[in-house]
């Protein structure tokens, strides 16, 4: 277990140290840019955490799967290793998002601030609260929801490796199209349904009684998510075959 | 126990049958040649004793413990077939590492010494090597792992003549220094004949042949004379007998028997011994 866990974290921390370093450099052209052209930048770049643990999540699998299957490792261990490797992912991703935004907001020079799904999400709630609260809240949400994208994405390459052909063709483009295309649809054909979609998705993300949102109502979501997925995600590793 | 008890496994792909109630056993420290035509079942049996697929029916059991899904039975088995598993971009050195990290008893120093000897360079990536130095570089794997059982599935799958005998001497080589059980599955029976100990024949999915090579040689015979005669001799043979095959040239016929010390051959009729390929032809092609 300790040696799947150890291998997967060291060869997942190069992409890491590669994407930190691309956001590093994207916040320092920013500010030096908005210090020499004057005014804010209030950057979305945070969000981008979130796609590249979908990313790494789609590509995780199959590679693994392979590599220990080869070793002498049972499906279970690989399945437990992989989580554990989300696990502590997504701790350290959070960590460094909340760094980043702490950071921005406190040097003077730095007129871009760097936004955080739980930032904007709960921006009254945050605002409003003490720094250790707000830390906290900070940090959780941040975790919660990159180890839902994570584990989203290891579920979606699961179930990609397992398809037969059609299915594969219809998860790669199906996928895709809902998103980008499914989306602002359902938002000009059926506003009605899509209203109510985001209500549903605010009221489970602790939008139901207050302007400002309970991120506690949020964690609880995002941790029955986590639950639901990763539940999934073993039902699909246990069937994987070579 | 030792060893590795396959019993009653059945496989199937959709509407094709791949193992058909198969039940055998690897016994430890011996070499066994798991020998069938293209599509017998030979790839899906190791597929299954090593856990990477599922039968449909029965299990494998490693030293007396069911091994599916089992983490202590796996790390005794070692597979190494046409499939690489390991990431393309690995190096070959790297590759070493990762199996060393996975399998303590992995010899590192061998695999480097055998790289060597059969000049695959290390520092390539696994994705750029030929066919045969795949081939190669999963056999080193196989022969440094040091593990009791290990599983060869078309092991000189593109090497050359030269390639192929240094493979057979040193997988005997290390036989004899660290007797471990050897299975492999081939198409080059020649080759292997005079390597395996125990030869396993399976034919559609089912076990046609399944005892030591010199037994299934020292009881089979290719009998020879004028038609007449050899289908005479055939007739008078015990039920234990079986005629596998027949050819008929102008006048002659040859008949190739499995089971048939040959002790009550009548003059003008000729025994000869029949070699596995042989044997092998006869079997599988009825």
């Amino acid at each position: 277990m300790k040696k799947i866990l150890k291998y997967q974290c060291f060869d997942l921390a190069k992409a890491l140290v590669v994407y930190y370093l691309v956001i590093l450099l994207i916040i320092s052209l920013a500010v030096i840019g908005m210090n020499v052209a004057g005014g804010t930048e209030r950057s979305g770049l945070g969000f981008s955490s979130e796609f590249f643990c979908l990313i790494v999540g789609l590509c995780m699998f199959r590679e693994y799967f392979y590599l220990f299957m080869q070793n002498g490792v049972s499906r279970k261990k690989i399945f437990a290793g992989a989580c554990m490797c989300l696990v502590i992912l997504s701790a350290v991703m959070s960590a460094m998002d909340v760094l980043a935004l702490y950071i921005l907001e406190a040097l003077p020079a730095a007129n871009v601030s760097y936004m955080t799904i739980s930032s904007t999400l709960y921006s009254g709630y945050v605002n409003n609260a003490g720094p250790v609260l707000r830390l906290l809240v900070e940090l959780v949400i941040s975790f919660l929801v990159m180890y839902v994208f994570f584990v989203v994405g290891y579920l979606i390459s699961i179930c990609f490796y397992r398809s037969p052909k059609p299915g594969k063709i219809g998860i790669a483009v199906g996928l895709p199209l809902l998103v980008v295309g499914g989306m602002p649809v359902l938002m000009v054909a059926f506003p009605e349904v899509f209203a109510r979609l985001m209500s549903f998705f605010l009221f489970i993300m602790g939008y139901s009684d207050t302007s400002s949102g309970n991120p506690f109502i949020g964690m609880v979501t995002l941790i029955v998510l986590s639950l639901v997925i990763t539940g999934l995600s073993y039902r699909a590793v246990k069937g994987a075959q070579i | 126990m030792k060893g590795i008890e396959v019993k009653n496994i059945s496989k199937s792909f959709k509407d094709t049958q791949a193992l058909r109630n198969v039940t055998l056993t690897f016994e430890a420290e011996k070499i066994y040649g798991l020998l069938g035509r293209n599509g017998a079942g030979k790839s899906t049996l190791l597929n299954i004793i090593s856990n990477r697929k599922y039968p449909n029916e029965g299990y494998v059991s490693v030293d007396g413990v069911p091994s599916a899904e089992n983490d202590e039975a796996l790390r005794k088995m070692f597979l190494i077939n046409e499939m690489n598993l390991y990431p393309e971009s690995m190096k070959v050195k790297d590759a070493f590492k990762v199996t060393k990290t996975f399998y303590p008893s992995f010899d590192e120093a061998n695999a480097l010494k055998l790289s060597e000897m059969f000049e695959l360079n290390i520092k390539k990536k696994i994705k750029s090597l030929s066919t045969g130095y795949q081939s190669i570089f999963r056999n080193i794997l196989a022969l440094s792992v040091n593990v009791p059982y290990v599983f060869f599935d078309e092991p000189v799958l593109g090497l050359d003549a030269y390639h192929r005998d240094l493979f057979y001497r040193l997988l005997i080589e290390k036989y004899s220094e660290e007797p471990f059980t050897a299975v492999i599955s081939t198409h080059l029976i020649e080759e292997v004949a005079n390597v395996i100990e125990e030869v396993i024949i399976i034919k559609k999915g089912e076990i046609l042949k399944n005892q030591s090579r010199d037994s299934i040689l020292e009881n089979s015979c290719t009998v020879s004379g004028t038609i007449s005669q050899v289908d005479s001799y055939v007739a008078s043979l015990p039920a234990k007998a079986e005629v596998i095959g027949s050819d008929v040239i102008g006048g002659l016929k040859s008949v190739y028997i499995c089971g048939d010390d040959g002790a009550r051959l009548p003059e003008g009729l000729e025994r000869s011994p029949i070699d596995l390929q042989k044997l092998f032809i006869q079997l599988t092609s009825m």
